[in-house]
């Protein structure tokens, strides 16, 4: 209760088409990502989640577990191709073949935003875990680009990292991007 | 600590570098921009993080008189995002440094009274091309202010950044560096 205060405090303090970045340790993680969700499919949000950590299967049975709306919810699955062929039949799920393929998540993402009508936002889970798997530099753009995009269309966004070793320039950099950096768990 | 004052004006020349903690940079940014707009100065923004919208937006939530300012957008251009046209803005297509001098030296022109660019951010900027340009950019927006098209300079940079060497170096060419506490808890 008291992390679901705290974000949706932080949450009201911000300009609609907010971004921001939920710094949590691994062990946290999934608690800090439901506290999130339930808050955004509470109201009247539609999400985008884009998962670099979970294939969609697994998020969906664990976000219904927990109260969670996935009606109101689409996903952009960068880990199941990797491991298996996917159903394709889900129209609210995209998968991208893997978590380096930045150039194919970029256009799954721009298509989503064309598709999900109405007040969104974009969840990325996490971008620590997509760190590990491409080059920092060709990161920072590929972020700084959907950031952009998500700011010329008044799209919210929250994007989860990892309290782990990281680079420092630019674990620097991408935090300036976003409007307020939370930090949530037991650091 | 250098202050230099202009031969042949009345208004002092000054060139600031302010260090900013990284989850507070924009706040501080815009904290900078209000203080100075409130005090009856002009401005050019010259945006790499943001688009134009949005820093609009973010500025008159931080309470900044956006009515003062031109904004150069290098964000929209450099990630391929469609443009919207706007007469407060120039829309720099990529990061240039003679692009974006050019598009500064433009709307200064448009300005009158005591003038200043704000510069966020070169370390992005760095991302896009070598730091050589990064460095060329820095140097032609400093001429602005030697060749007296504007009075003040500033550039926002990330603390966790300063150590870079192209930041250094900046940090010599400069006039004062303010260092800026940490907000976010």
């Amino acid at each position: 209760m008291i992390l679901q205060q705290k974000l949706e405090d932080e949450i009201r303090k911000l300009p609609e088409g907010w971004i921001m970045l939920l710094e949590t340790t691994a062990e946290d993680s999934m608690e800090v990502t439901l506290t999130a969700l339930k808050i955004l499919t509470g109201s009247d949000y539609e999400g985008i989640i884009i998962s670099a950590s979970r294939p969609y299967n697994n998020l969906a049975q664990i976000y219904k577990q927990n109260g969670i709306d996935v009606g109101k919810l689409h996903f952009i699955d960068c880990i199941s191709s990797a491991y298996s062929k996917p159903d394709k039949g889900n129209d609210r799920v995209v998968y991208v073949d893997n978590v380096a393929s930045l150039t194919d998540l970029s256009v799954a993402i721009n298509n989503m935003i064309q598709e999900v009508t109405g007040k969104k936002f974009i969840f990325i889970d996490s971008i620590t875990t997509m760190l590990i798997h491409n080059k920092p530099e060709v990161f920072v753009k590929f972020v700084h680009s959907v950031l952009t995009k998500m700011r010329v269309h008044s799209i919210s966004g929250l994007l989860i990292s990892l309290e782990v070793e990281m680079d420092k320039s630019i674990k620097a950099e991408i935090t300036q991007l976003c409007d307020k950096v939370v930090k949530v768990g037991n650091f | 600590m250098r202050k230099t004052v202009s031969k042949r004006s009345t208004h002092p020349k000054l060139r600031i570098m302010m260090v900013t903690p990284s989850a507070d940079y924009f706040e501080w940014g815009a904290a900078m921009v209000k203080m100075l707009t409130d005090a009856g100065r002009s401005g050019v923004y010259v945006s790499f993080h943001r688009p134009f919208e949005n820093v609009v937006k973010v500025l008159k939530h931080y309470g900044v008189n956006t009515n003062k300012l031109f904004f150069v957008d290098v964000a929209t251009g450099v990630t391929g995002t469609k443009i919207k046209k706007n007469l407060k803005c120039v829309h720099v297509p990529k990061a240039d440094p003679v692009l974006i001098d050019n598009a500064v030296h433009k709307l200064l022109k448009k300005l009158n009274g005591t003038k200043f660019i704000f510069v966020d951010s070169l370390t992005l900027h760095s991302f896009y091309k070598p730091v050589s340009e990064t460095k060329r950019l820095s140097k032609l927006l400093i001429e602005r202010i030697d060749n007296e098209h504007a009075n003040y300079i500033v550039f926002n940079v990330a603390s966790e950044l300063a150590d870079l060497g192209f930041i250094k170096s900046l940090s010599k060419d400069v006039d004062e560096v303010i260092v800026m506490p940490q907000k976010t808890g």
